[in-house]
């Protein structure tokens, strides 16, 4: 019988675009000190540390050995995770399968990332078949680009729906100390945007940032008594795509994306038929406008096409019926390997209703975190206030 | 902790510079020898669920049955339809040569005729007006002397 | 398909990744470089609470995850703990081989100091060998601000 599962520590650095105060590591330990310090706990405490990144993101492999002293694994078990864009989330529902095998009482879990040493669009490139893609690919651009052509031509939406998503995003995350890029930018502001892949300009694209999230996961004995507003993982899975089929269904085949499987499985085996009902809150990984809009779809949140109608009628506004990423979202804060731990972090902080300026209007007793990436696959965690 | 601010902070700046060798293997490696040989583009199919695969595939990512073998691919193309596209106006680095790309930078998802199935490739067109999903388009290959086996045996794909 | 194109000249793509990167070391290992670069100076970092000296520096302790922030000059002499003779020619750019690198135990430090042997008889090598910093003309707040680690003359 597995463990049932809590985060009970929660640390974020603020995001920003440069941090040449502290290495990589002095980062990391910022977000580690903090979510130990929001956990009561320290470091003795702690029996697995999880730690992941974009590989080479920052023009070093294997940068885990040198990040040992700052993340205080050091004599403790554990793994590292390179996933892409899941990494962030990967790195969560590793540490819960440490736990929920009762190996581990408490796991560590931390995502990072310094943008601002490396090149991230050409690290992304390389990901890519060197023989026939390659020549092809602009980094993630290139494939958010050609999806979100494809959304426009799928379901009708407009370029100023993606300007509203991001203006939405953007007033979020003014409210939000921690996020990276928090100016206010109306519709118009947005659609001045200066062109980077067309139909993408640059504030339809996440920004890359610098900064690490850290969480303390335990096991039901010890959240309960440790911790006065554990919030569960109730549940978490993840769906691989293929290589070929990750980003596009032909016209006219039946579209069964790696979020519809994520989405369907997760709701029916927790018993949730109207998910925009029984959820208060989703931190959905959205490193590009209209992509929030696909997703939403795509995870079962709506039907087809009709995402953008909700962004027009503020159902996701923080202010909503239901609010989709109230932190601002990757749109605004973008350092990868932090991206996915902390859409888990921020929606646990909903949940405990500590997200300060920009928690939501509604009692948050269920939320919803997912993570995507260049590794074709989808990551999906259901929280909740209550343990069952 | 302010003296700290006016301190000097130490960036130091590297490259890094790695060959490597990828061997496209023996279906990328057949799909671009016959760029080069006949100048025609071949997918092939999965016998059990009629998925095909453009460059082929040895296993059906679907199904997980093999993929049918070489006498059986079909020729595509080199006609298709645009299914989606983007121009790069921003340069980015290129990791494969060092250099910045030459913008603007076009690129489609075209669905070849004779299968479903969609190869990126470069657009001819560069200008994001004159460029429109569902236009159709067709493989520019280099002259056949000038062919290598790669990618770049098709120079590009332009409109009909 | 195998035995098809067994004979058939196999197609490889070759490439590079080219790509440059930069490295923030934080305040406090830039009191280090800028000590090494402005005044031919090797600072270690010392552990209030279990006394650990540690070489080049680093914030937290490895060995109790204490802060650390206080600074001790050393001599930039010290002891060979191990070494290597490298004869392989990376596909990188580096230096030319025959040299040798080791591990250094610099006198008042705890931990090893990794850089290169230099003006020093290859064959002669030896483990507990005392060495001493020489310092490059032209330094730029990086590690090669030491040019390397040579034998002291006595020994001493
Ligand atoms: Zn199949
Ligand atoms: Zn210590």
């Amino acid at each position: 019988m597995p463990q049932r599962v809590a985060i009970v520590g929660i640390g974020q650095t603020r995001h920003t675009s440069r941090r040449p105060d502290v290495n990589d590591g002095e980062l990391i330990n910022e977000a580690v000190s903090a979510a130990l310090a929001d956990a009561q706990l320290t470091m003795k405490d702690i029996e697995a540390v999880i730690i992941g990144n974009m590989e080479f993101f920052e023009g070093h492999h294997l940068n885990d050995a040198m990040l040992i002293d700052y993340t205080g694994a050091r004599g403790k078990a554990g793994l590292k995770m390179n996933t892409g864009g899941t990494v962030g989330t990967m790195e969560v529902i590793s540490g819960c399968y440490h736990v929920a095998s009762g190996l581990f009482d408490t796991c560590l879990v931390i995502g990072w990332e310094k943008h601002d040493e490396a090149s991230t669009t050409s690290c992304i490139t390389t990901i890519t078949d060197p023989a026939v893609d390659r020549p092809y690919a602009v980094g993630a651009l290139s494939g958010l680009a050609i999806i979100s052509m494809n959304y426009m031509t799928r379901t009708g939406c407009k370029v100023e729906h993606a300007a509203m998503v991001r203006a939405q995003a953007s007033e979020n995350a003014s409210r939000n100390p921690n996020a990276h890029v928090r100016d206010r930018l109306s519709v118009e502001d947005v659609l001045k945007g200066r062109m980077v892949l067309y139909p993408l300009n640059l504030y339809f694209l996440c920004p890359t940032s610098v900064g690490a999230c850290a969480l303390v996961l335990a096991s039901e004995t010890k959240a309960k008594k440790i911790s006065r507003k554990p919030v569960w993982i109730r549940d978490h899975i993840t769906v691989h795509s293929d290589y070929s089929g990750a980003l596009f269904t032909f016209p006219g085949e039946t579209r069964e994306t790696s979020h519809m499987v994520a989405g369907r499985k997760i709701f029916q085996r927790n018993h949730i038929t109207k998910p925009i009902r029984e959820i208060q809150v989703f931190e959905l990984y959205d490193p590009c406008a209209f992509l929030q809009m696909s997703w939403l779809e795509d995870f079962g949140i709506c039907d087809q096409g009709e995402a953008w109608k909700l962004v027009e009628k503020g159902v996701t506004a923080r202010e909503g019926e239901f609010p989709v990423c109230p932190s601002g979202g990757v749109l605004c804060t973008n350092a990868i390997g932090d991206s996915g731990t902390l859409r888990v972090a921020e929606a646990a902080l909903q949940i405990r209703g500590d997200a300060g300026e920009h928690q939501v209007t509604r009692d948050v007793k269920a939320a919803l975190a997912s993570g995507y990436g260049g590794s074709y696959w989808t990551d999906l965690l259901l929280l909740s206030k209550t343990p069952d | 902790m302010q003296q700290k601010t006016t301190d000097e902070l130490i960036t130091q700046e590297m490259l890094l510079k790695i060959p490597y060798r990828w061997a496209a293997g023996e279906h990328i490696g057949e799909f671009l020898r016959e760029l080069r040989r006949s100048g025609k583009i071949y997918a092939n199919k999965c016998p059990k669920c009629g998925r095909f695969r453009c460059p082929p595939a040895p296993v059906c990512s679907r199904c997980h049955t093999k993929m049918e073998e070489r006498e059986k691919w079909v020729h595509v193309g080199p006609k298709g339809t645009l299914l989606s596209f983007f121009v790069a106006e921003q340069s980015f680095l290129v990791p494969t040569t060092g250099d910045m790309l030459e913008v603007p930078f076009s690129v489609g998802v075209i669905w070849l005729d004779g299968a479903p199935v969609a190869l990126w490739h470069q657009l001819e067109e560069t200008n994001p007006d004159k460029i429109k999903v569902g236009m159709r388009v067709e493989a520019v290959f280099k002259p056949k002397e000038q062919r290598q086996a790669n990618i770049f045996d098709i120079l590009h794909f332009k409109a009909i | 398909m195998r035995q098809e194109t067994a004979n058939q000249e196999p197609i490889i793509t070759p490439g590079w990744i080219i790509m440059p990167y930069k490295y923030s070391v934080g305040a406090l290992a830039s009191k280090f470089f800028i000590a090494l670069r402005d005044n031919k100076k090797i600072m270690g970092v010392k552990c209030s609470k279990c006394n650990l000296v540690i070489v080049p520096p680093r914030s937290i302790c490895s060995k109790c995850y204490s802060k650390l922030d206080e600074f001790v000059e050393l001599d930039g002499k010290g002891t060979l703990l191990t070494y290597t003779v490298v004869h392989y020619v990376p596909p990188v750019e580096g230096l030319k081989p025959p040299f040798a690198y080791g591990v250094i135990q610099l006198d008042g430090a705890d931990t090893g100091f990794t850089h290169i042997l230099g003006e020093v008889d290859l064959q002669s090598i030896d483990v507990g060998m005392r060495v001493e910093a020489v310092f490059n003309e032209n330094r730029q707040g990086n590690i090669l601000d030491i040019k390397y680690f040579r034998p002291l003359a006595s020994n001493l």
